[in-house]
């Protein structure tokens, strides 16, 4: 009786993952780069990395900023400053074009540039999208509208959700298992391997995916908003964050006050406040209007619930209108907590390495998971393979996709990185050229994979990847001297000598998976006896 | 691990008079996981959009406050709706466990919405 609900449990399980674990394993794998979003921009910025940190004050800074943007955007719809913090150096200006009315918003209308700031100047940088472009495609995707690729995100997120739980409900010895590692089995040591990287970080995975979702659910989830705010988004968000909604431009000009004022009288209220007494970032709407108004954020605690206060100024006067204290509501609390959780934005050193982890065993996961299928399908039809028939188009089918999406990622990733030192400094839209070459060399390695799906096309791809990876540092110190892993582990940046560490760990691991493949033969089927591999076969079911 | 209990006692009591392989051709299979499958991917969906639909009315918070922690449970129930679907006895009566209940929370939700 357990037997047919833990097999109609085990049947959602092999065909929720299975569905979708291509796509999963990109989210996941662009998801856990993006814990080292700022990490990854450095190391692709390298005409940064002999800048040292600034020591001025942030009324200063601001003054700059202010100045920068008054030079490009002096009518823009809102202005942005990020001050700099531990993790990312530059002052941050940010600006939003006012669109005409009727003309569609586009991303075009966004503008972002990085300035020193000790000087006020750009940075001259090379350009790169750097760590955002993986924190993008993990729920942008790339080449797809924007809101068709968080559905396709979201529908994935879902069903791994599905997959997590009923891989809880099947797996009947869960603590046994986490010490049970058979290699060189062949199926059995697949199955092992999935059950340790899953059950190790289930709690991760659980969370990840549950708050991944979260973050999302206004999009997925509308009803609770459409029933209670008529499904005015905007309305409910004001409520929830206690904003007033920004004010529409007067249309007429006005001088804005001082920006360096505001700044220091922020830190002067902000006085006694938990955590640091410093601004994260603030926003201007409306500058040089009449209906100017500023708004500052208190940079957070570092801790699992970011402070949440914030000061907003009239834009001419000066005057506070109103102010947000730390937060108290345990709901918005709950909230705030469960996107610190997937985002990690609290994480010390230590935890975000924890985190980056678990990430990497997620994807592990997701791989075996998608291997076992395959070794199991090739069992099933062990019969019809020793008569000299191919497999079935579906096992064929699945074997390629693993093999392009599997080995194919760690060469993809890679070869974003290689673009970033490869490609020409001057080159016309030369981020994109980053991104595109990403996506060529996956579309190459799945194209292959479908030529010839087996064993020499994993292990050649492996390989490759695996060295591609290995040789990141050495690129770097050739391309790039003044930024070679022995500099940088001497003088820092820390974060660029950490990249070169992790890029050679994980090459050697890749090409370890790649001598294995190379070494281990699937143990013959018909040496094996039959109870055993019937016992193999209800051990998953 | 509240799932695996709960799923135990739907099949221990409901399961046990379910034979998979008796009697049924491949295709009418077929058509039954087909059902199920959209059972769980629409009719739990559904289910799951009016539940916190109502959840956001009637759970004693303000407003804001309410309509949040019914978005942050929505995935909950979802997850739960789908694993029940494949657990119950039939296509048939996952269905019926989608829809009877997404009638009633529409109706409730109707009237709600004409005498407000």
């Amino acid at each position: 009786m357990k037997d047919a609900f833990r097999a109609s449990m085990a049947w959602v399980h092999t065909w929720a993952g299975l569905l979708v674990c291509w796509v999963l394993l990109l989210i996941f794998a662009a998801g856990t780069a993006s814990y080292y979003r700022n990490e990854i921009t450095l190391w692709m910025q390298p005409e940064l990395h002999a800048i040292a940190p600034s020591q001025d004050s942030q009324a200063h800074m601001a003054e700059r900023a202010v100045i920068a943007l008054q030079q490009r955007a002096p009518d823009a719809k809102q202005w942005f400053i990020g001050f700099p913090n531990e993790r990312s150096q530059g002052l941050q200006i940010f600006w939003e074009d006012k669109l005409p009315p009727g003309v569609e918003p586009t991303r075009e209308r966004f503008h972002d540039v990085m300035l020193n700031p000790d000087t006020g100047l750009p940075l001259e940088v090379r350009e790169t999208k750097g760590g955002n472009f993986f924190y993008r495609l993990h729920f942008d995707l790339h080449y797809l509208p924007v809101t068709l690729a968080r559905w396709i995100v979201g529908f994935c997120a879902m069903f791994m959700l599905v997959a997590l739980v009923t891989g809880v409900i099947i797996h009947r010895r869960i603590f046994k298992d986490f010490f049970t590692f058979r290699p060189g089995k062949g199926q059995r040591s697949w199955l092992d391997a999935h059950n340790i990287t899953g059950v190790l970080a289930l709690p991760y995975h659980l969370m990840i995916t549950y708050t991944g979702l979260m973050l999302l659910m206004y999009l997925y989830m509308p009803t609770p908003i459409v029933v209670a705010y008529q499904g005015n988004n905007q309305a409910f968000f004001g409520e929830l964050f206690r904003e007033e909604p920004a004010p529409e431009p007067s249309g007429r000009p006005a001088t804005l006050t001082s920006i360096a004022g505001l700044v220091t009288e922020a830190q002067r209220i902000w006085q006694g406040a938990a955590g640091e007494v410093s601004v994260d970032h603030m926003h201007i709407n409306n500058p040089n209007d009449a209906a100017a108004s500023v708004s500052l954020d208190k940079a957070g605690d570092n801790g699992l619930i970011e402070s949440g206060m914030s000061l907003t100024f009239d834009g001419v006067s000066g005057k506070l209108l109103h102010e947000v204290d730390a937060e108290q509501r345990a709901v918005v609390q709950t909230a705030t907590a469960m996107r610190s959780l997937h985002e990690a934005n609290f994480a010390q050193p230590l935890l975000r390495a924890l985190f980056f982890i678990s990430g990497l065993g997620g994807c592990l996961m997701i791989a075996s998971g998608a291997v076992l299928w395959t070794v199991k399908k090739r069992q099933a039809q062990a019969k019809r393979l020793a008569s000299g028939l191919p497999p079935t188009w579906g096992l064929r089918l699945v074997e390629a996709l693993n093999l392009g999406a599997i080995a194919g990622l760690p060469i993809a990733f890679a070869t974003f990185f290689w673009a970033n030192r490869i490609l020409p400094v001057g080159l016309a839209a030369r981020d994109e050229w980053e991104i595109h070459s990403v996506f060529i060399a996956w579309a190459a390695v799945l194209l292959l994979a479908q030529w010839r799906p087996g064993r020499h096309m994993w292990q050649l791809m492996l390989w490759l990847g695996g060295l591609m990876w290995l040789a990141l540092p050495v690129l770097n110190a050739m391309l790039t001297p003044q930024s070679a892993l022995f500099t940088t582990v001497l003088h820092g940046p820390v974060a660029v000598a950490g990249f070169d560490i992790t890029a050679m760990l994980l090459g050697a691991a890749i090409c370890f998976a790649a001598w294995r493949t190379g070494k281990v033969r699937s143990p013959k089927l018909s040496a094996q006896p039959k109870h055993r591999r019937e016992l193999a076969e209800t051990e998953v079911a | 691990m509240q799932v695996y209990d709960e799923g135990n006692e739907v099949s221990d009591t409901e399961l046990a008079q379910r034979n998979p392989k008796s009697g049924t051709s491949g295709s009418s299979m077929r058509w039954a996981v087909f059902s199920r499958v959209m059972a769980a991917i629409v009719g739990a969906y559904v289910l799951t959009l009016l539940s916190i639909a109502v959840l956001a009315l009637v759970l004693p918070m303000s407003r804001a406050e309410s309509v949040l922690l019914s978005m942050l449970l929505s995935f909950l129930i979802y997850a739960c709706a789908v694993l029940w679907v494949f657990a119950t006895r039939s296509a048939w009566r996952a269905w019926c466990g989608m829809l009877l209940p997404s009638l009633l929370m529409a109706a409730g939700l109707g009237l709600w919405w004409s005498l407000k």
